[in-house]
């Protein structure tokens, strides 16, 4: 057996069905060897459209997902994607090609440090020296992507490792499934149930650990036994649903006003499964500024990082979530916050014409917050924040701590071939878009159906809003009046579109977009000048939240 | 402060320069560095001197999690130095990306 095909048997053992990659000189051993194999090979049309949907099917699911490329700009190329899965803890294994160990250090064809480029953007990065190293770098590389924090790997192999002969005949075996992950100590959770008790006014404040701590039920739990009312981050959306009476709605700089104040009052701050980004405390010096702070996290380096604590629980969140449930008396508390959340909750724009929230509260109803939404980056993503009621965090696919522009139609992708019977939009601005568009090539080979929506703003409408709010409205290079016409391109890749701009199609045009058999797109014209409000400028504190035009 | 730090790690390619990079990003100057590796246990042993403004800790807990990273002693500050130059010193709440 070569190097190549012990790959591929180790990509069978561990249960991996379906890769996405992009062949080249330095990687041809492997796909060669993938001919003969079950596993079904998606080609992306680009590099970074195959990180990106490998990212897609790992969020949806939480499996690792695995992406493959060549030696050079085909390494190069993958990187956005695996930047994105680092930022957002999502468990993935990349496979490069590199040229013959022999050529390393010459400057060959092609030849790129990937090793040293990957390092700071993944959880760990091997190059593979010797064949005989390779079936222990395989079984660290899934064992690394997937245990306690999860994160991308990258392992870098020569074209000689691949054609190489393994000296024994081994069979791969999975990878030992999970570790048990620590639990924090006794007296560390008596401490905090001491905290949770002596409180008047608690906040719990979730994010994305919570699903990838697979926490969601025990999460769930905790809120309701306890009756705290709690605020979410981006990541974190869905962890609880969306109209949840306990649900203060998400946080930070274009969060609600309500949840803002909430944790702005608050004398204890249950952290789960969060990173305090600068994206959610604001200043972070003015965040939450009466509280005692919990933090629930299984890393670590993450406690303490940003916000000093007064209560550490380092590790499963599962268990610590069980062993914290505690009945409470804070009636007063909880209807000050229910107060809040109905005055100062999400609103509809008054603006004419198609609103991104007007939007996005159409699709939440017509989908009944059931589809898989993966977002682009700007301020539809935001929308789609503020206004669709994600039921679970894993149907909510958003590039939170990179913001790529152009990772929502890739990891649509991904979603949709690992979970074909579940409706997947994606939700793109006229901007990120045509960053992966490319990948209309790939659906429509695969026909996944793929329902993608552009709200067309004509404008890098985030920037725009950025360059309006914080630098007196002189606008610099944010103008995109001279787009393509996006359902002519579109239909040109055998894929039907349609356009709308008039308020009163918007229900009508949903509906017949869900109920097209393949993919199919809708493109939604809105005016450029639309604000996603409120918002906290960069570096303000969470209470100088501004209101734009509405008040 | 100045802090010391013992480290014993796998030898692999590319270690040496994650510890590097960790520190680096992280915000640790490298005062000094020194560096055993022994190729009979495949293990590289490393004494390394750092400055910063910021705890310890925030260097400790993210090299502790780096992939074979072995055993890690965290020495006591060895020394109060003075503050750093402005340019070196990334006071956390002083940094707001767009
Ligand atoms: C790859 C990348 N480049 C640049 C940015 C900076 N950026 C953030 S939002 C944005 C505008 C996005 O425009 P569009 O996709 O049309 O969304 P809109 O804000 O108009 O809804 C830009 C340029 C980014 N996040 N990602
Ligand atoms: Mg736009």
């Amino acid at each position: 057996m070569n190097g190549a095909e012990y790959i591929v048997n180790k990509l069978i053992s561990e249960g991996i069905d379906t890769l996405f990659g992009y062949p080249g000189g330095c990687i041809m051993p492997l796909y060669d060897a993938l001919i003969e194999s079950p596993i079904k090979h998606i080609l992306c049309r680009h590099e970074q459209g195959t990180a990106f949907a490998a990212n897609g099917y790992a969020r949806a699911t939480g499996r690792t997902a695995v992406c493959l490329a060549t030696s050079g700009p085909g390494a190069t190329n993958l990187m956005t994607g695996l930047a994105d899965a680092y930022m957002d803890s999502v468990p993935m294994v990349a496979i490069t090609g590199q040229v013959p160990t022999g050529l390393i250090g010459t400057d060959a064809f092609q030849e790129i440090d990937v090793l040293g480029m990957s390092l700071p953007i993944t959880k760990q990065s091997f190059l593979v020296e010797h064949i005989d190293q390779l079936p222990e770098i395989l079984d660290q590389a899934f064992q690394i992507a997937q245990e306690g924090r999860p994160g991308p790997v990258l392992i870098d192999l020569p074209k000689d490792i691949q054609l190489a002969t393994l000296s024994e005949e081994l069979r791969p075996q999975p990878t030992e499934g999970e570790t048990t992950p620590d639990s924090p100590s006794e007296q560390s959770l008596s401490q905090a149930i001491e905290l949770i008790k002596a409180s008047r006014q608690p906040i719990i404040y979730a994010g994305g650990g919570v699903v990838l701590g697979d926490a969601i039920i025990p999460f769930r739990q905790f809120v309701e036994t306890t009756g705290i009312p709690t605020v979410l981050t981006l990541k974190g959306l869905g962890t609880l649903p969306g109209n949840h009476p306990l649900n203060m709605g998400m946080l930070g700089m274009h969060g609600s006003a309500a949840a803002n104040q909430c944790v702005q009052e608050c004398d204890l701050l249950i952290a789960v499964g969060v990173r305090f980004d600068d994206r959610v405390t604001g200043k972070l010096s003015k965040f939450a500024p009466h509280a005692k702070v919990i933090h629930l996290d299984i890393d670590p380096a993450e406690i303490g990082k940003l916000r000093q604590v007064a209560c550490a629980l380092r590790g499963d969140i599962r268990s610590s979530l069980k062993a914290l449930a505690c009945t409470l008396e804070i009636s007063s508390w909880q209807a000050q916050c229910k107060a809040a959340h109905e005055r100062d909750g999400f609103t509809l724009p008054p603006e004419q014409g198609i609103t991104g929230p007007h939007f996005m509260r159409h699709l939440s109803t017509i989908t009944r917050g059931h589809a898989i939404i993966s977002c682009d980056v700007g301020q539809h993503q935001m929308w789609v924040a503020q206004h669709y009621a994600f039921d679970h965090p894993r149907k909510h696919l958003t590039s939170g701590g990179l913001g790529a522009m152009g990772f929502g139609l890739p990891a649509a992708i991904g979603a949709q071939l690992a979970l074909p019977e579940t409706a997947v939009i994606n939700v793109a601005g006229d901007g990120s878009f045509m960053m992966n568009v490319q990948e209309l090539a790939t659906i429509a080979r695969y026909q996944l159906p793929i329902k993608i929506i552009i709200l067309d703003n004509q404008a890098l409408g985030m920037v725009r809003q950025q360059q309006e709010v914080c630098y007196q409205g002189r606008y610099s290079e944010i103008d995109l009046s001279d787009n393509p016409d996006f359902c002519a391109m579109t239909a040109a890749f055998g894929i039907p579109a349609s356009s709308i701009s008039d308020p009163a199609d918007m229900g009508y045009a949903i509906n017949k977009l869900m109920e097209t058999a393949g993919p199919a797109l809708l493109h939604v014209s809105i005016a450029t000048e639309h604000n996603v409000w409120p918002m906290v400028k960069p570096g303000d504190a969470n209470d100088q939240m501004i209101q734009g035009a509405r008040q | 402060m100045i802090y010391s730090l013992h480290i014993q790690a796998r030898s692999n390619p590319a270690m040496l320069e994650k510890i590097l990079q960790t520190s680096r990003v992280r915000g640790f100057t490298i005062r000094s560095m020194d560096v055993k590796n022994s190729t009979a246990t495949q293990q590289l042993k490393i004494h390394l001197t750092v400055e910063s403004n910021r705890p310890q800790e925030q260097l400790v807990t993210q090299l502790n999690k780096l992939p074979g990273i072995d055993k890690l002693t965290a020495l006591h500050a060895v020394e109060e130095a003075a503050p750093l130059q402005k340019q070196h010193s990334h006071a956390i709440s002083m940094m707001y990306p767009m």
